[in-house]
């Protein structure tokens, strides 16, 4: 039988689909574009009848390397690419998307108004009417690259920078469709199927069974982890795309608040600004009608590292430049309905910063739009480090992206950004911080000039895993694991977290035919 | 030194709805913003007063919600401002927008220096600036993309023109309309916007204008009237043309040739 959708052979064009943004490139003898639930099961079929393994991808914006192929086929979802309509419950609405939506297709959708209703229902359309007359909505998640897909996003359980008030994008979908290898197609509402001590319920009367599962005091899971309380959903967030073939989500938005602001402190030292931090997560329970959605870092390098980049990119250029003296700074973004509760908070954060060493000229603020000049900068401090690395492997090709993205307890936020700090100084590296303090889950990158480089960069970010998870930490975090973390993953995972997390693959695609290569 | 800059309040999308009976911007539910190109002129203007002294006011025209602009001028340190709104000025074409503004800038004193940014994101006429010089009898150089040096008399700068730059000097009061590379507007500080919501703002209405015929503003006062804006078409969706290089030649010389129409 012939297939709708035809694969192509990977060359030529299609050989970008074998890399992804964490510059690692893969092997791949075939692609295709379903562009329908109908392509897809069909092509799936095809080849998982014959043992086939895919590798499935969406905008390949990830940095771990999770949509890679390492042989095989690769499937891409970005033609599946439709919103398929809106629904509402109270004041809440959703919108139902195909897992190839961008979230810059998504947020435009919600700005305008504008959707593509050809398919629609009656019903969607009504909601639609709806939609636009009432506040205006957003999905909250907002990681940096746009590009990225909601279902992309979903397999690697993005967050970007208001994580620290709104988590991850698993937490935002409210309804899943999943294709399995086994050719079961299950609709997962949230809340219906969940975790307990031993396993989980499934549709269709089954059940996954575990064995005994951590509580749910832990903050970040391990990959492919689960722990009594969690929803089924939740498991296929951050799976990497390892358990099913995600064909449809249904996304929470929530009611704008009718004012943001966003402000960015410098300051001559970096430990005035951690000093900030603290007082600023103090101060929040007295600041009524005022919510913060961001504490962000730049470190020094970082700063430096943008102002570098900014010169040769023009759509920088409605950037100043940056204090060339300020050894870092925060980024506090907040929100809420009433403008004198918020200028009076805003005030409250300004003496702080003041109480901490900082100088009332050493900010910037923006509030409702302008806020998108301080989300150029926090892409542009991701970008300039791909920039960097990409100037690097024009010699040394090996190389790809260093990372270590992992979150500790709050407590230890000083110790970790000391460790990080005596750690690249002493193994004298180029690199860079920045990223979420508020909740001390930071980015740092490594810029390795040559291979021994990179092999002690890789040494370095061992330590720092072992050190995170000593402290109660994770390493297991929005960046996914993937094939650049696997090795470190899998060293320093309990034999416990990797026995649940064998269970869990071993029970949907016993075969390992989906993304081989991620995690295990 | 008394520097004034026009400002102006533009949809921050680009997309926009007409009236269609009076092929005007309708602007209730957009979000507003400054016009991008009105930074770069308030920010040489916060470089003037930094270098020579002096006071800088300035100007919008629109309705009421046009203070944002304002406020957002205030924090990055402009001094005064004014909003130029009245029933009267509503629908205003180029020319008589250009005339509202003189005419306010006229009731507010004699100014050295009036910058103006290029051009508009909403309109893209780039005729308020010169008409305004025009209706003030003062000297305009448009395009300013340098400004090297300045004192109480005269200012010399670089402009670009076609083909290449000329260096012009010229003497105050006259006006300036800034192109994007002549500085780095910066941002403000959370001080300054925290006090700019709370900062006056004169409002002019039509009695205010030394001129107070109805006929010279808003609709009435222009000699151009829209007829239409709309969004262009787009185009068909495009096709792909598979194949190898002479295949993919072969195919397209064959549409190109298709599509040509016979010579009468």
């Amino acid at each position: 039988m012939e297939l709708k959708v035809q694969s192509k052979e990977i060359q030529g064009r299609y050989e970008e689909y074998l890399r992804d943004e964490s510059r690692l490139i893969g092997q791949g003898e075939s692609i295709s574009f379903p562009t329908s639930l109908g392509e897809l099961e069909e092509l799936t079929a095809a080849f998982w009848r014959k043992g086939q393994p895919m590798t499935v991808q969406g905008a390949r914006t990830g940095v771990s390397g999770s949509a890679v192929p390492c042989g095989g086929h690769v499937l891409s979802m970005e033609k599946m690419n439709t919103i398929l309509g809106l629904a509402n419950f109270g004041s809440e609405f959703t919108m139902e998307v195909e897992p190839g939506v961008r979230l810059a297709q998504i947020n435009e959708a919600i700005a305008t108004g504008i959707f593509i209703t050809d398919k629609w229902t009656n019903e969607s359309k009504a909601v639609m009417k709806r939609f636009k007359k009432a506040g205006r909505q957003v999905f909250p998640p907002d990681p940096t690259e746009a590009n990225a897909t909601i279902g992309g996003m979903f397999a690697c359980n993005a967050q970007g920078i208001n994580v620290y008030r709104y988590g991850n994008t698993g937490s935002h979908v409210r309804e899943l469709d999943v294709l399995l290898v086994s050719g079961e197609h299950w609709k997962l509402p949230r809340n219906q199927y969940i975790f307990d001590r031993y396993g989980c319920p499934l549709p269709g009367g089954r059940r996954i069974e575990t064995g005994p599962l951590p509580d749910g005091s832990l903050r970040y899971r391990t990959g492919l982890g689960a722990y009594e309380g969690m929803d089924l959903v939740d498991l296929f967030a951050g799976s990497e795309g390892m358990l099913g073939i995600v064909t449809r989500l249904v996304l929470q938005l929530r009611q704008e608040a009718l004012e943001r602001w966003g402000v960015l402190f410098f300051f001559d030292h970096l430990e005035n600004a951690v000093k900030f931090v603290r007082q600023t997560i103090a101060l929040e329970w007295k600041l009524p009608g005022a919510n913060i959605s961001a504490i962000e870092l730049f470190h020094q390098n970082s700063l430096h590292l943008i102002q570098e980049y900014k010169s040769k990119v023009t759509r920088l250029q409605e950037i100043p430049d940056l204090p060339p003296d300020a050894q870092g700074a925060i980024y506090i973004e907040m929100e809420g309905d009433s403008s004198q509760l918020l200028e009076e908070a805003l005030m409250t954060l300004l003496e702080a910063f003041v109480g901490c060493g900082g100088r009332e000229d050493d900010t910037w603020a923006a509030t409702g739009g302008e806020i998108e000049k301080f989300k150029l900068l926090c892409h542009a401090a991701t970008e300039s480090v791909n920039a960097r690395i990409d100037e690097i492997r024009l010699n040394q090709p090996t190389i790809t992206k260093l990372c270590a993205d992992f979150s500790a307890p709050m407590g230890r936020l000083e110790e970790t950004l000391a460790m990080y700090l005596e750690g690249m100084e002493k193994s004298s590296f180029e690199g860079t911080i920045l990223g979420h303090v508020g909740c001390n889950h930071l980015h740092v990158d490594l810029l390795p000039q040559n291979h021994e480089e990179y092999e002690r960069g890789q040494e370095l970010i061992f330590h720092w895993a072992e050190q995170t998870i000593a402290w109660g930490g994770s390493v297991v975090t929005e960046k996914g694991i993937g094939k650049i973390r696997r090795s470190l993953f899998l060293a320093l995972a309990t034999p416990r977290q990797l026995e649940i997390a064998r269970t869990i693959k071993n029970f949907f695609d016993p075969m390992g035919l989906l993304n081989p290569g991620n995690m295990l | 030194m008394r520097i004034a800059v026009c400002i102006k309040q533009v949809p921050a999308s680009q997309e926009t709805k007409m009236d269609p009976k009076k092929g005007i911007l309708i602007r209730n539910g957009l979000q507003m913003t400054i016009n991008p190109y009105d930074l770069y002129a308030i920010e040489i203007a916060l470089r003037f007063r930094e270098k020579i002294g002096g006071s800088i006011a300035a100007f919008t025209m629109g309705p009421p919600s046009a203070d944002q602009v304002l406020r957002e001028a205030f924090a990055m340190g402009v001094n005064m401002g004014y909003l130029l709104t009245d029933r009267a000025f509503a629908g205003a074409d180029t020319l008589a927008t250009s005339y509202t503004l003189s005419q306010a800038i006229a009731s507010a004193g004699r100014f050295d220096i009036i910058f103006c940014g290029r051009q508009t994101t909403d309109g893209d006429t780039a005729q308020v600036g010169p008409a305004i010089a025009s209706y003030l009898r003062i000297p305009f150089l448009s395009w300013v993309q340098e400004i090297i040096s300045a004192s109480a008399d005269s200012i010399i700068v670089i402009q670009s023109v076609t083909g290449g730059r000329v260096m012009v000097q010229v003497n105050t009061p006259c006006l300036l309309s800034v192109d994007k590379d002549v500085c780095q507007p910066r941002l403000p500080t959370l001080k300054n916007k925290l006090e700019a919501k709370k900062r006056e703002i004169v409002i002019l209405n039509l009695e205010n204008m030394p001129d107070t015929n109805p006929e010279r503003y808003g609709l009435d006062g222009s000699p151009t009237k829209v007829e239409r804006i709309f969004q262009p078409k787009r185009a068909a969706i495009g096709r792909t043309i598979a194949g190898d290089l002479d295949q993919i030649t072969d195919t397209l010389t064959e549409k190109l040739l298709a599509s040509l129409k016979p010579r009468n």
